[in-house]
């Protein structure tokens, strides 16, 4: 595989600097995309993290420039958790996607929308207007209350676990979730999160969608499937990967199945 | 307030965030986060960010980075072990900010695996003004095992009272069988790092407190097994002359990885009140 270099860079208006990072083939593939990786919310982040720099930094070497980047009010980019709003992520997917066009001078852009990520994508696929986009979801959150519900029950056990005798000043979680602030505006839209009329939001589109049937959203993506458009796929990648869990636990940073599933589904669209 | 991305270190394989006030209170000294075990420089939830953020509030520039082999952060060419790498690392951050920045002074704040990098770097580099280390090495004494007992029993439900009996009378079988006794040790349940020898510790960080440098250490409420009570550190040391003369603090209501965003603001709260005693340490503003 051919070198590639690794830049961080602050990219945006001043008033909305996200944080990214350009993984940059020394040469790129004749008649490439560029892709961009729209990440999940909040641990599931963290937990993605590793995986995703691996997965960026082979694409690079085969070719595929990449930018990784993090949400206003989400990792490294500025702004403060309670900023949290999909609408404006999915601004911030558009100022990405304008980012990579102009640092690589290539007009085709896949976004590689993941988990709660994955709905955000949703959300800029409805109103862009490029024909050079495609896209890919990976495990994405197809039922917002039911990921609400998920992430508020982790918290809560989490908490349990937190400490050895849990004091009594700690109050009951309002807004917040696993350490991340939930505001109202927040949740409210990821409430409305559903895998309902994917198909019409995807007409057009090359899409290709990766899941795992173990898991609810699999099984809920699963029924939907049928109604997918006939040049849009769907791969089944199934990586036991806990997405709520610590990254400090005992469990795979790096699933094989994940990072190949990736690839193959990324590397369909050069 | 600013942040810029920073890539740094003899290989070029270190990446970080410097993030710089409006207002920069001391052009001098800079605060120094990094990893805690495997999560990417971020912190646990967003942490370091938010440290950052705080800091700058109080005019105070801070850099967070990945070590060698973590998060954005490759493995140089000649990697050493883990320990010896993350201090190595850590002074690369420091030379990185003296010859960028002209910063000549560093706070270092470390949790977890973090907080013994700390320890190491600032016995080993005298530009390390400030060491803030939490759940970072502690020592039990003759009482750390009563006060667990006795907070469990008076917080204890009658069926966590059984619980707690029968894993007693397994303790005292496994003990008559033979095991080892609880030494203490880094301050989580999944690495396991054993103490330095008592006697180096207590050496070490006496010339820590007699070089100026603003020692902090604080335990939180996760782990009763390794620190039941408030003054356990000071007893475990008692009779040495540094214990008197470092910051000590047990917070209970503090948890080891911040998962409510309440306990975060306490330890931010800490974090800001120790800036001041940095600045002291540091001297006057060069």
């Amino acid at each position: 595989m051919a070198d590639a270099t690794f830049e961080p860079i602050y990219f945006g208006p001043a008033n909305r600097r996200l944080y990214g990072v350009l993984h940059l083939p020394a040469h790129a593939a004749a008649g490439a995309h560029a892709a961009i990786v729209c990440g999940p919310f909040g641990r599931e982040a963290i937990r993605a993290h590793r995986l995703l720099r691996v997965v960026a930094d082979r694409l690079a070497r085969q070719g595929v420039p990449v930018l990784r980047f993090d949400y206003y009010g989400a990792g490294e980019s500025e702004g403060l958790d309670d900023d949290a709003d999909l609408e404006g992520w999915s601004g911030d997917i558009d100022m990405a996607d304008r980012e990579v066009r102009r640092r690589t001078g290539l007009d085709r852009v896949v976004w590689l929308g993941i988990r709660l990520g994955a709905a955000a994508v949703a959300r800029a696929l409805a109103r862009s207007t490029s024909a050079g986009v495609g896209a890919v979801f990976w495990d994405p959150v197809c039922d917002g209350n039911a990921y609400l519900e998920s992430l508020q029950l982790r918290h809560a056990q989490s908490v349990d676990k937190a400490f050895s005798i849990r004091p009594r000043s700690i109050a009951p979680a309002q807004g917040e979730a696993l350490g991340y602030a939930l505001p109202g505006t927040f949740a409210n839209q990821i409430r409305q999160v559903s895998i309902d009329g994917i198909a019409e939001l995807l007409a057009g589109r090359r899409v290709r969608v990766l899941y795992d049937p173990t898991t609810d959203d699999g099984r809920r993506l699963a029924g939907q499937l049928g109604g997918l458009p006939a040049w849009s796929q769907a791969a089944v990648v199934e990586h036991d990967m806990d997405w709520l869990s610590s990254a400090a636990e005992n469990v795979a940073l790096v699933p094989a199945p994940a990072v190949s599933g990736l690839m193959k589904a990324l590397g369909e669209f050069q | 307030m600013t942040s810029r991305p920073v890539v740094f270190g003899p290989d070029g394989n270190l990446v970080g965030v410097v993030t710089e006030p409006e207002r920069v209170a001391r052009r001098d000294i800079a605060f120094i986060m990094f990893n805690s075990g495997v999560l990417p420089r971020l912190g646990p939830h967003r942490m370091n960010v938010k440290m950052a953020h705080r800091l700058a509030g109080h005019g105070m520039v801070s850099l967070r980075f990945d070590l060698s082999g973590f998060g954005d952060s490759r493995v140089p060419g000649r990697a050493l072990d883990f320990r010896l790498q993350a201090v190595a690392d850590l002074r690369a951050a420091m030379d990185m900010l003296e010859e960028t920045f002209g910063i000549r002074r560093f706070a270092l704040v470390g949790v977890c695996s973090g907080a013994l990098s700390v320890y190491t770097a600032a016995v080993e580099d005298k530009r390390v003004v400030g060491a803030l280390m939490f759940d970072g090495y502690c020592y039990l004494t003759r009482w750390t095992r009563w006060a667990k007992y006795w907070k469990r029993a008076r917080s204890a439900t009658l069926s966590e009272w059984v619980t707690l009996v029968r894993s007693r009378i397994a303790r005292m079988r496994r003990a008559v069988v033979g095991g080892p006794a609880t030494q203490g040790g880094i301050m989580s349940p999944d690495v396991v790092a054993p103490n330095p020898p008592k006697a180096m510790f207590a050496s070490e960080m006496q010339g820590l407190v007699d070089r100026g440098v603003a020692v902090f250490v604080v335990f939180s409420g996760s782990f009763i097994d390794f620190y039941s009570y408030a003054n356990q550190f000071r007893d475990a040391f008692a009779g040495y002359d540094f214990v008197r003369r470092i910051r000590c603090e047990y917070r209970s209501d503090i948890d080891h990885t911040f998962v409510m965003r309440e306990t975060q603001v306490k330890m931010l709260d800490l974090v800001s009140s120790w800036v001041p005693e940095v600045e002291r340490a540091a001297g006057p503003a060069a």
